[in-house]
């Protein structure tokens, strides 16, 4: 038995009770279950159209996958990317738009990136408003990234294992979706 | 005002906070999240079923079926003598018939044909009652 066995579960971090739960403890696992199962709601939230119900299955069908993968669990990997990485994948299967979105991340990244930056005039009052409007506008791939990266603060390299890209691909992708937004919060400048 | 990349940043984390402090989290349960919510309506529709169907046992009872109290059907006759009897009108019909008849009031002296047939006992048996009731059976039995 390894000491972080004797240490409270409060106390240990994400993999170590992932390593514990990997051999049995049930108790461990409702420990992470309390740490993430908010956030990954508030994230299936925000990607699923804002429904609760269906982002309360999402979230629960997440650790189910986790629960029953435990055993399989590789000590040292990171658990929230590994929880988001499950995350990640259930809203791809979600919108089963993977054609259109494929076509639509090949096009955007044989676009170079462009240095611009779009100036944007907004009252702050109203940004919240347009930005949330404008985020669920967004294709389904780049409101993940962008959500993972700025909302999540997941890092370039946990967002490349997760989406299963290079980091390159995963940098160039949020700068071209910040241009994205920009142009589209323009549209709220007179409004 | 202009908008600067970190503004959008931070409104972007404003969101995800708010929507964070709405979000309601359920127990962990390792059984299907799906599965759980049919058991519970499995439930419920099983209790409703089963009251209505008590409740329309209940309105069907007969009231022949439905026990009396015993305390009801007890009468005080103080003079009066409660007499049933079962009757056979047909093969498959049966009554009762209750009647109600006067007590008798009892004798407090013995009628006179009682004492009568005490005078006719024979004083030889007599005597020999009296006698077998104090004297040993040994002494009896001697010649």
């Amino acid at each position: 038995m390894s000491i972080f066995h004797l240490k409270p579960l409060r106390g240990q971090t994400d993999e170590q009770l992932m390593t514990r739960a990997a051999t049995g403890s049930d108790t461990a696992f409702e420990e992470l279950y309390r740490r993430y199962a908010r956030r990954l709601k508030g994230f299936f939230f925000m990607q699923l159209g804002g429904d609760e119900e269906l982002a309360a299955d999402a979230t629960h069908d997440v650790f189910l996958r986790a629960y029953e993968a435990r055993h399989r669990y590789e000590e040292g990997r990171k658990v929230d990317t590994w929880l988001f990485t499950i995350a990640y994948n259930i809203c791809k299967n979600h919108y089963r738009s993977n054609a259109y979105e494929a076509q639509l991340m090949a096009s955007l990244d044989a676009e170079p990136v462009m240095d611009q930056q779009i100036e944007v005039d907004l009252d702050a009052a109203m940004l919240d408003e347009a930005l949330a409007q404008v985020l669920s506008e967004l294709p389904s791939t780049l409101h993940q990234l962008f959500s993972l990266h700025y909302q999540e603060e997941l890092t370039i390299p946990q967002i490349a294992e997760i989406v299963g890209v290079p980091e390159g691909t995963v940098k160039s992708r949020l700068h071209k979706t910040m241009n994205m937004i920009r142009k589209k919060l323009k549209q709220y400048e007179n409004k | 005002m202009k908008i600067s990349n970190e503004q959008i940043i931070q409104s972007a984390r404003r969101q995800r906070q708010s929507v964070h402090n709405q979000m309601d989290v359920e127990p962990w349960s390792s059984r299907p999240r799906k599965i759980r919510g049919l058991a519970a309506v499995i439930a419920i529709a099983a209790s409703l079923v089963s009251f209505i169907a008590g409740y329309g046992i209940h309105a069907n009872l007969q009231p022949t079926d439905v026990q009396q109290p015993l305390a009801q059907v007890v009468e005080v006759q103080h003079d009066t003598i409660m007499q049933t009897e079962i009757l056979r009108d047909t093969v498959y019909q049966t009554r009762t018939v209750t009647r109600y008849v006067e007590k008798q009031i009892a004798q407090s002296a013995p009628s006179s044909s009682e004492s009568a047939v005490d005078l006719e006992l024979p004083a030889e048996q007599m005597a020999c009652s009296m006698l077998c009731d104090n004297i040993r059976y040994d002494l009896l039995a001697q010649p």
